[in-house]
């Protein structure tokens, strides 16, 4: 009876960790976006990190809208506490089924829903469906999902998406610093934007809207993306939430996708905020060419209009509490002001002239890292020599910039860390950084040759020789390199080569 | 039923714990009745309208083999009543034999066509198409590529090899056709073997076994292991190996040098993880399967090389065809002929070279229909016969050039020539005929296009694994080295068994895990069928 109890509880146990071992691993082997543009995999962790029932507007569908409302700025303009759940080409499946489950925690008032997925569905694939599961927890609505998807799609496996280990074991060979890093629960795997991407390009595309007139045929691209978007009001209406579809400026959009949308929104008498109708972008001075950040995406200040114009239209709409006076703004408050270095550091992205550039750089919150190319001189304006000497860089490392010396040189607090003019290179560490990312980093400047600046064995500056002035940004406050670029020539002005 | 049953299948598992489950606890007293309800499950998993062949084969063995085991008794029978003369009974005997004979022959040609049928219809044709455009007629049959019923080639044999030994009075039939079925169907062997042998596996199939915890834990660690060979080992050299050999015409050299040994170790790795799976479930039911496979890449002749390399089939060979054939009048009367003339040297080269011709043009034959196998087999027969006849010249060769035969360095050699041997065969193995397979050799051992810089630059990586897979490959065949050595001096597992828990738990989780991450599978892998599945 005895041995039998201790087989018993051998078998126990080493099934108990051998579960273990698997969800740990589970975690490891699924594909992170860390470091990448579209960090999705933030936007599920810091969901599920929120407070219980702490808000009142819930964002929901693909990149566009991920990149187009603004959590903070709808909290810091009208006191709204809202999460921005748009993932990365997130089917309008997944959005019905996040939308499920973003409900087991929150129990917002309002919906925001992208449509864009509804009707554009060309660029789909497994792995956009995969994605947006990975992120999910583990739980009914997760398989669920799966599920659904295996009726769309019967060549995956359901194993697969309940034990990622059995779908990304190959990338055995792939798992780096972020995979770690993510284990390790670090801040870095939580989003500063409750999920807004902050995009910084500009897009330079003509594009004056639709009128919503044309006569063309109604179209969508997936009739089972179109069915998810039905089902999706069907359960807003259900559990008593308002819904509002809408689609932000698209220069792809249609008349007759957006005739097909209108269609729906009328027959079920809901909101469509269309911000690619003509007279709503005009509203909004919406100027796609600057507001934009590619075909698609608006960036961060085409999602500062259309936040802006959001929050008040919630606001005029819908009974929704004003936060700001309440307890939990003391949090928010906080919050807010990180985001705002996130967004500082969006705008100082958007910049492309060196000298506007530097000129708009904290040096007691901006650590730069300088480096350039042996026989490589650079024309300096009085403007950015002034710029450069005020971020603490040396007169000598100037007039080596301008003699085309092989240089580097480290400063932070108007102050020079390291230099070195004729150089062959400088192995340092840095100064002590506050912050999550790296309390200290390493940073290698080279000159000779490949002429690059390297922090922590990677290098940060590609196809350095062919610019002038190799520079690398370190925000202490966000403790993230902002950017790393170089600099080339354009009628007299340097001009930044990202 | 639209999925395919498979060790290597994802529905296996779970298969498998009902079925054990059930073994040890409702069917706890007529387990082999599960084990034949399993077995005809597993079967029509792969194929439901397959199955009518193996009960064709499954009920003719046994009735035929009743009928000669009848005759036995009725011989027995007569003979032990009766008082005639020694030509009398002899006559008897003869009249009896006789008649088993027409059983036997019945049976075994009737099972001979089945798989002859199916499996070789195509090849005939195209030989016969072959041997008419000899003549300079020109005909051409499309071939009816029939799909082959899971393990054909293994069960007819099984079944072959039981009417022979109850033909030569080994010991009685099988009195119930279900309890013959399931020796006949029996899931862990059925596809790709070990050959097992009624006397002793039937005894174990037919006996009521107790759940035993380290009897499934052995059991467990050996269906790991050949989890491990196969998914791991067996299906990362496939990818090199399949790669090059789909463009071998554009490369030579060093990739093709490459392909060859890992498909040498990947077609050992796929048997030889199938037969540890089998043996490990058979373990876990208290059934002990016969061993296929004994380090073959360790042997020093390729004689040996055949002892440790599909052990049951080499076996079945010797004791069905070989020895009968060596036995047969002809073979006696030309081993006595060529004694006289030359003495017992020649004599035993010659009296050696039909039966293992036979044996081997067989052994091919059975690998598949194609004149690539039978190719395949007479490289193996020559080099056997080869190594009977130059055995003792080179023993005299080596002991005048004063060769120390009994040191390291010399098995070593011993080993990479079997090795090389036994892998230059493996070109006939994936060539299509005589002409490739030259091609292939000529373009693999070249000293002009040896592209030794494929081991400077990445161009070996340009065949589907990469720098890591590559490397983690090369890493494995070393592993495979190291494990075989060990297993050469002790049994790894029952070592494993008397380490503690935390150290025994650790490998376990260890193989677990290596199989779950560096394993071959999944949807975006197009998952390996068995190699040895096809035979």
């Amino acid at each position: 009876m005895k041995e039998n109890v201790i087989k018993f509880v051998k078998i126990f146990s080493f099934v108990i960790i051998f579960l273990c071992i698997l969800l740990y691993l589970n975690v490891l082997f699924f594909p992170k976006d860390l470091g990448e543009t579209w960090e999705s995999v933030k936007t599920g962790n810091s969901f599920y990190e929120l407070e219980e029932n702490s808000v009142e507007v819930m964002v929901c569908g693909a990149s566009v809208l991920s990149a187009a409302v603004s959590p903070y700025q709808l909290y810091e303009e009208q006191g709204i506490v809202a999460y921005n759940l748009a993932l990365q080409s997130q089917p309008m499946m997944a959005s019905y089924y996040w939308l499920i489950e973003a409900l087991e925690y929150q129990s917002p008032k309002v919906i925001i829903l992208g449509i864009r997925g509804a009707t554009v569905a060309e660029e789909k694939d497994e792995a956009e469906y995969s994605r947006a599961n990975n992120i999910m927890r583990y739980g009914i609505n997760k398989w669920n999902y799966a599920l659904a998807y295996k009726e769309v799609n019967p060549e995956i496996s359901l194993l697969e998406y309940m034990i990622p280990l059995t779908k990304f074991h190959s990338r055995w060979s792939q798992i780096d610093k972020n995979d770690y890093i993510y284990m390790s629960g670090s801040p870095a795997i939580y989003t500063y934007t409750r999920g807004q991407t902050l995009l910084s390009k500009k897009s330079q595309i003509e594009y004056m809207g639709i009128t919503g007139k044309s006569d063309a045929i109604r179209e969508t691209d997936s009739e089972s993306e179109m069915e998810y978007l039905r089902k999706i009001i069907d359960f807003c209406a259900e559990n008593g939430l308002e819904l509002i579809l809408t689609h932000t400026p698209d220069s792809i959009w249609k008349d007759s996708r957006h005739n097909l949308i209108q269609e729906v929104a009328d027959e079920y008498q809901i909101s469509f905020l269309d911000f690619n109708m003509q007279d709503l972008m005009q509203q909004i001075e919406f100027d796609y060419k600057l507001d934009a950040n590619d075909d698609k995406h608006v960036n961060y200040a085409g999602a500062d209009k259309i936040t802006k114009y959001l929050g008040e239209y919630l606001v005029q709409n819908y009974s929704l509490t004003d936060f700001r006076t309440t307890e939990i703004s003391i949090g928010l408050d906080k919050e807010l002001e990180i985001y705002h270095y996130y967004l500082d550091n969006a705008i100082l992205k958007s910049i492309d002239n060196v000298e506007d550039y530097l000129k708009g750089l904290d040096s007691n919150r901006y650590m730069l890292l300088l480096a350039n190319c042996e026989g490589v001189s650079n024309e300096l304006s009085t403007g950015l020599q002034e710029s450069l000497m005020a971020l603490g860089f040396t007169q000598e490392i100037i007039q080596g910039l301008k003699d085309g010396k092989g240089c580097g040189s480290a400063v932070f607090g108007n102050q020079t860390i390291n230099q070195s003019i004729n150089m062959d290179e400088i192995n340092a560490t840095a100064i002590y950084m506050e912050g999550w990312m790296n309390e200290q980093f390493l940073y290698e400047l080279t000159s000779e040759e490949i002429c690059s600046i390297v922090i922590d064995q990677e290098e940060q500056v590609k196809d350095s020789r062919n610019k002038q002035l190799n520079i690398l940004v370190y925000d202490t406050y966000t403790s993230l390199v902002v950017e790393c670029f170089g600099t080339v020539e354009n009628e007299g002005i340097l001009i930044i080569q990202r | 039923m639209g999925v395919k049953m498979s060790f290597n299948n994802l529905l296996f598992l779970p298969f498998l714990f009902i079925v054990v489950f059930l073994y040890f606890t409702l069917f706890r007293k007529k387990q082999w009745i599960l084990l034949l309800l399993t077995s005809i499950i597993f079967y029509l998993f792969n194929g439901p309208k397959y199955i009518v062949f193996i009960i064709l084969t499954t009920v003719s063995t046994y009735f035929c083999a009743r009928m000669i085991g009848t005759l036995h008794n009725r011989e027995k029978a007569k003979l032990n009543d009766f008082n005639g003369t020694k030509a009398e009974k002899k006559e008897i005997k003869a009249k009896f034999t006789k008649l088993r004979k027409r059983w036997l022959i019945l049976d075994i040609v009737m099972n001979i066509i089945i798989l002859g049928i199916l499996k070789y219809t195509d090849f005939t044709l195209e030989l016969f198409g072959g041997i008419l455009g000899g003549f300079g007629i020109s005909w051409f049959h499309e071939p009816f590529n029939l799909v082959l019923p899971l393990g054909i080639s293994f069960y007819t044999f099984i079944t072959i090899g039981y009417i022979l030994d109850v033909y030569w009075k080994r010991y009685m039939p099988e009195r119930n056709l279900l309890r013959f079925a399931t020796f006949a169907f029996y899931f862990p062997h059925i596809a790709q073997g070990p050959i097992s042998r009624y006397p002793k596996l039937g005894p174990q199939l037919f006996a009521n076994h107790k759940f035993d915890y380290d009897r499934m834990c052995k059991g467990l660690q050996l269906i790991l292991w050949g989890y491990f060979e196969k998914m791991v080992i067996a299906d990362r050299l496939a990818i090199f190996a399949n790669n090059v050999y789909a463009d071998w015409y554009k490369v030579s050299g060093l990739p093709l040098i490459i392909a060859i040994i890992f498909f040498s170790v990947q077609i050992y790795m796929d048997f030889a993880g199938y037969v540890d799976i089998a043996r490990g479930v058979s373990i876990i039911f208290g059934i002990e399967l016969e061993k296929n496979f004994w380090h073959p890449y360790f042997s020093k002749t390729m004689p040996e090389f055949w002892r440790r390399w599909h052990i049951t089939l080499g076996a079945w060979f010797k004791d069905y065809l070989l020895y009968p054939i060596s036995m047969a009048g002809f073979s006696k009367k030309m081993n006595r002929v060529t004694r006289e003339k030359w003495g017992n040297d020649v004599s035993r080269v010659c009296s050696s070279i039909l039966p293992t011709a036979v044996v081997w043009i067989v052994t091919g034959i059975w690998h598949g229909a194609s004149t690539s196998y039978v190719l395949w087999g007479l490289y193996h027969g020559t080099l056997i016969v080869c190594s009977t006849v130059f055995e003792k010249p080179i023993a005299r060769l080596t002991r005048k050039l004063k060769i120390n035969t009994d040191v390291f360095s010399f098995r070593l050699f011993q080993m990479t020539r079997t090795f090389i041997l036994s892998a230059i065969g493996r070109i006939f193995f994936i060539s299509e005929g005589l002409s490739q397979a030259v091609q292939i050799m000529k373009r693999t051992f070249t000293i002009k296009g040896l592209g030794l810089y494929g081991l400077w630059d990445e161009s070996l990586f340009n065949y589907g694994l990469d720098r890591y897979d590559f490397m983690l490959a090369f890493l494995l065949c070393v592993l495979l080295i190291i494990v075989g050595n060990l297993q050469e001096r002790f049994c790894i597992r029952d070592e494993l068994v008397k380490q503690n828990l935390v150290f025994r738990w650790f490998m376990y989780f260890g193989l677990i895990f290596t199989i779950l991450i560096f394993g071959i599978y999944g949807t975006t892998y197009d998952a390996s069928a068995f190699v040895y599945g096809q035979f």
